[in-house]
């Protein structure tokens, strides 16, 4: 016997499939949206009919965007000679949230992973060539996963870089901030020590 | 090997993996005394989750799991033996070739010993940055072998006479070398003494290898059956864009 009406159970369906919830949660959310918030359920749907309708990919750095330029291309007090390639939305926002770094960003939407089938193709390389040709950039700074795949795509796009004689720069991995070393586990610590820096006499 | 519910500390090599559920992956291996084996890695993709930074490929791991069904549980995970230098550039492309060819062509859970045990020095040589080609060359010759579908090197087809050194040979993927002279039309040639060559696994010689990497990519794509390997894809589209600027 079906516990719900046809639509009350493919509300509670679509809220399940989304990250982080689950049954419970799913059903929560559905009869609060219908216990009064009608307005906010109605807000909801508006918003995300909308957004899939406009937003898009930005034609520079292809962060989500619902215009041809996303906010940090268009802002023109960002450094136009750094160029920082993430592999997703959210890593890009991570590092905005940081506001450490005043350039601007490359979106991979992905990272090179050969047994998945995706290449450069996938990852629009001849997108970022393109920036590359515009010669305004010194310097990409790769903050890709520190995975296997994401090395391999650092190394790669770093390749790429070398060919239009911009320096490439990986970002540093290894012990996290406020750790303790016992703590850390043995494959991170044998990056640390491969990937260690000079702070005394050279 | 008589099948055990508990596997403990058997080295392995991920050769790959995927999302099972937001927090979980799905991770296939190459064991040495398991063969291929699917593990579900429970709570992998939590920031604090103990697999989290074991789980890649190329690494000489231990792993133990458990359970019955063809997906186990994986239990823990730990680095075993010698650390290798990175591995770089088409050596690593090369690669994750091995590991699709071991995807594509493995039995689930038939022990493939000799083939995990090359394995593990190819990757030592992707990691010196030996020559490429006879790596791979090698490891294709004994993957097949070991799969049942074994390259004769030795012997004609058909007439089972010894392979000469001064005789010239066609290969044909699903029979293996015969005797040029029945084979006037076919374009690709092989001379005995490049055969034997093969056979006793020297690639000193260009020719040699040439030869050699043919007559392989043939007999895997007639394995193959119709089925791209998608490695080789990435790979070919990295070299147009090399190519390209
Ligand atoms: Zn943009």
């Amino acid at each position: 016997m079906k516990k719900f009406s046809p639509i009350l159970q493919d509300l509670i369906e679509a809220f399940k499939q989304l990250p982080g919830i689950g049954v419970k949660s799913a059903q929560r959310i559905v009869f609060y949206l219908l216990q009064g918030n009608t307005d906010k359920a109605l807000f909801l749907a508006e918003t995300i009919q909308n957004s899939l309708v406009s937003i898009q990919e930005c034609k520079i750095c292809r962060m989500y965007s619902e215009e041809e330029l996303c906010e940090i291309c268009k802002d023109t007090k960002r450094d136009q000679s750094l160029l920082c390639i993430v592999e997703s939305p959210a890593d890009l926002m991570a590092l905005e949230n940081t506001m450490q770094f005043n350039g601007r960003y490359f979106v991979l939407m992905g990272h090179l992973s050969p047994i998945d089938g995706i290449g450069p193709d996938e990852l629009k390389i001849n997108q970022l060539k393109e920036l590359f040709d515009l010669n305004t950039i010194n310097e990409v700074i790769l903050a890709t996963s520190p995975t296997v795949d994401g090395e391999a795509t650092a190394a790669y796009i770093a390749s790429v870089a070398g060919k239009f004689d911009i320096k490439a720069t990986r970002i540093a991995y290894g012990v996290p901030f406020g750790g303790e070393i016992e703590y850390v586990d043995s494959n991170t610590l044998i990056q640390a020590m491969l990937n260690r820096n000079t702070i005394g006499k050279q | 090997m008589a099948r055990k519910d508990i596997v403990e500390h058997e080295p392995s090599y991920l050769m790959h993996q995927m999302p099972y559920s937001e927090t979980s992956q799905i991770v296939r291996i190459f064991s040495q005394n398991y063969g291929r084996v699917d593990l579900i890695a429970k709570g992998s993709k939590r920031p604090k989750s103990k697999f989290r930074s074991f789980l890649q490929p190329f690494l000489p791991l231990q792993l133990s799991w458990s359970g019955k069904s063809q997906l186990k549980t994986l239990r823990q995970a730990e680095i075993h033996g010698q650390y290798l230098a990175r591995i770089q550039g088409k050596h690593l492309l090369s690669a994750y070739y091995l590991n699709e060819l071991i995807l594509s062509f493995l039995r689930m859970e038939d022990p493939y010993q000799n083939l995990f045990a090359l394995y593990a020095s190819a990757l030592h040589g992707f990691s010196e940055s030996n020559p490429i080609e006879p790596i791979l060359r090698q490891f294709e010759i004994l993957m097949l072998a070991e799969i049942g579908y074994a390259i004769n090197f030795e012997t004609e087809a058909l007439s089972q006479k010894p392979i000469e050194a001064d005789l010239d040979y066609v290969f044909i993927a699903e029979q293996g070398f015969v005797s040029k002279r029945n084979h006037n039309s076919s374009p690709f040639v092989v001379k005995g003494q490049v055969i034997q060559a093969i056979n006793q696994g020297n690639f000193s010689d260009q020719e040699t290898l040439v030869c050699a990497k043919k007559i392989l990519r043939w007999s895997i794509q007639y394995h193959l059956d119709g089925k791209e390997l998608k490695s080789k894809k990435v790979f070919k589209a990295i070299e147009r864009q090399d190519g390209s600027k």
